[in-house]
């Protein structure tokens, strides 16, 4: 069982009366690898990720992890994967040790000391009752016990919600860590920034459709990072049309305030702002949309602008 | 079956059980309390009652050709069995077992307990076992209550109309019960389940009601499931067996019903 990848998915579709969920998507995670799934909210992350733990079943096309079905043989599968949902609701009226005592009654062996090593790194509240805990510290106890039996597999649905960002960091550390201990991740997100920390490779989904398979490094290079630049005087665009790697996408006041799109090409950008009357300069870190800007450019650009030529 | 999920439920269901138990444990007292009032001034009572139309004991689940208030059994039919308590134990049944899968889907705390390596089932059978079991809980305690009552009040209940009364008051809750899980699996709010179930008892209500009014419509009986239901033959120890058996039989079905639909069904919350 354990030679067939973690999870591989053929021509998989699944919609719902009247709703899209996702078509036609066919992709390999590879054993020891972060998979980042990203997707705007809506886009069929979720939809998949239920069909990968067969809560739901697909219309048509295969979804298979460790070589196993996920609808027919869901629980022989559950014996190696732990799951975060993307939307964590616990039982208000437990406290945090009964929750963890719970579903680990469900597992063969849970090692003491591995679960004494989760505590204490994520710092979970064990005696409150649950209904009395902070967004941060259910997210935590939803990640522990997905965690308690040492999966080959993690499939972790937007995992990061509600924590702060010092345990956001923690816990994609101690993914690379788990990752680099063997262990497959499958990691369903809305946020580039976070995907790109951790991924070896990225799935990106739009529309229940999978637009791209890369590593991160590609994608890189494809997504470009907005950068809004206000001057003193009006800039004609064409003063940027050579530039490589960067694109014109608005342009505002007569020239005066220009959006560009930056492909981390920024040296040959940086000498010719050097030549221009720059008063202020937002260059904002990397989206979501920006991928998809490599994608469907005309469709991103908003339409109230008024269009450069790139 | 999973033992970690047959105690979580039955925790869950700890102090529902309890309440429902002992409101219906001191009513069942209350009552016997009067009963040696009602005893020493019977012919009153019975030409009193006798003046009522025949349609208002038929609304509360007495027919009034079988039990008058003539003896300790009769009394407790009356009063308690044939209309308050299975109202209330109903009300006990059909929320909790409405409760078991989608209260869970519509929290969106499914997602967890689908998540471990147990068949849904599994999960299921291990809920309905623990509903069994409180529902067992809240017929003992009732029959014991009876048996006190009786006790104290100076009647005759035999011990086999007790055991007979426990079995038919339990196959009851158990057909309901398994109609109220049926409805859960299939529906993703407590909310539709519960009131699907309460439409069908409804339903069944007013049938056996009309049944028992005129002779044209007497075969409307067979439509519903309280017609199988007789706490007072129970009683005096001359239950005829297949009445309970009916009722095991839809819960058993119903139940296993359940399971199929859910280990078929999506789970969307």
């Amino acid at each position: 069982m354990m030679t067939a990848p973690p999870i591989a998915v053929e021509q998989l579709t699944r919609s719902y009366d009247s709703q899209r969920g996702v078509i036609d998507l066919t992709f390999t995670v590879q054993p020891g690898e972060i998979f980042g799934f990203l997707g705007p909210n809506g886009a069929g992350k979720t939809t998949t990720i239920r069909v990968l733990m067969g809560f739901l079943r697909p219309t048509s096309g295969r979804a298979r992890v460790f070589g196993l079905d996920c609808w027919t043989e869901s629980t022989e599968i559950k014996k190696h994967v732990g799951y975060v949902p993307g939307d964590v609701r616990l039982w208000e009226n437990m406290t945090g040790v009964q929750f963890l005592d719970f579903l680990c009654a469900f597992r063969q062996h849970i090692d003491p000391a591995w679960r004494r090593k989760l505590l204490e790194r994520f710092q979970v509240e064990l005696d409150k009752r649950i209904k009395h805990l902070s967004r941060g510290n259910r997210q935590k106890l939803a990640l522990v016990q997905a965690l308690l039996h040492d999966p080959l597999l993690l499939i972790l649905d937007e995992p990061t919600s509600g924590l702060d960002p010092l345990m956001q960091h923690e816990f994609l550390t101690f993914l690379r860590e788990e990752r680099d201990r063997g262990k497959t991740i499958f990691l369903s997100s809305h946020q580039l920034s976070e995907v790109e920390r951790v991924a070896d490779r990225v799935g990106i989904i739009r529309e229940g459709r999978l637009v791209a398979v890369l590593t991160v490094e590609e994608l890189k290079r494809r997504r470009t990072r907005p950068m809004e630049l206000v001057f003193a005087q009006p800039v004609d665009p064409q003063r940027f049309a050579d530039l490589p790697g960067v694109r014109v996408l608005s342009v505002q006041d007569d020239g005066r305030r220009i959006e560009l799109g930056v492909q981390d090409e920024l040296p040959a950008l940086l000498r010719r702002l050097a030549d221009l009357p720059v008063i202020d300069m937002i260059y904002a870190p990397p989206d979501l949309e920006s991928v998809f800007l490599t994608y469907y450019q005309a469709e991103t650009i908003p339409p109230t602008r008024e269009e450069a030529a790139s | 079956m999973s033992w970690p999920m047959i105690a979580k439920t039955l925790r869950d269901l700890r102090w529902t059980s309890f309440w429902y138990a002992l409101g219906l444990v001191i009513y069942i007292v209350f009552l016997s309390s009067f009963y040696p009032t009602l005893e020493r001034q019977r012919e009153q009572f019975e030409q009193l009652f006798r003046q009522y139309p025949e349609f208002l004991f038929r609304v509360f689940g007495i027919d009034p050709e079988r039990a008058m208030m003539t003896s300790f059994a009769g009394f407790m039919h009356a009063e308690t069995f044939g209309f308050i308590w299975p109202a209330t134990a109903l009300i006990f049944v059909v929320l909790s077992g409405a409760a078991v899968v989608a209260q869970e889907i519509e929290r969106g705390t499914a997602e967890f307990w689908l998540s471990v390596p147990v068949s849904r089932a599994r999960l299921l059978l291990s809920k309905q076992v623990a509903l069994l079991t409180s529902i067992l809980f809240v017929v003992l305690t009732s029959t014991a209550a009876l048996a006190l009552g009786s006790q104290a009040f100076g009647s005759e209940l035999t011990a086999r109309g007790l055991v007979q009364l426990t079995i038919a008051l339990t196959s009851f809750l158990v057909s309901f019960a398994g109609l109220a899980t049926l409805a859960s699996a299939i529906a993703s709010e407590r909310s539709k389940a519960a009131g699907l179930v309460g439409g069908v008892i409804l339903l069944m209500y007013l049938t056996w009601v009309v049944a028992g009014l005129t002779e044209d419509v007497r075969w409307l009986r067979y439509l519903s499931l309280l017609t199988a239901y007789d706490p007072l033959a129970a009683m005096l120890g001359e239950l005829p067996w297949y009445k309970p058996a009916l009722h095991l039989i839809v819960g058993l079905g119903a139940g296993i019903g359940a399971l199929v639909v859910f280990s078929r069904r999506d789970i969307v919350s």
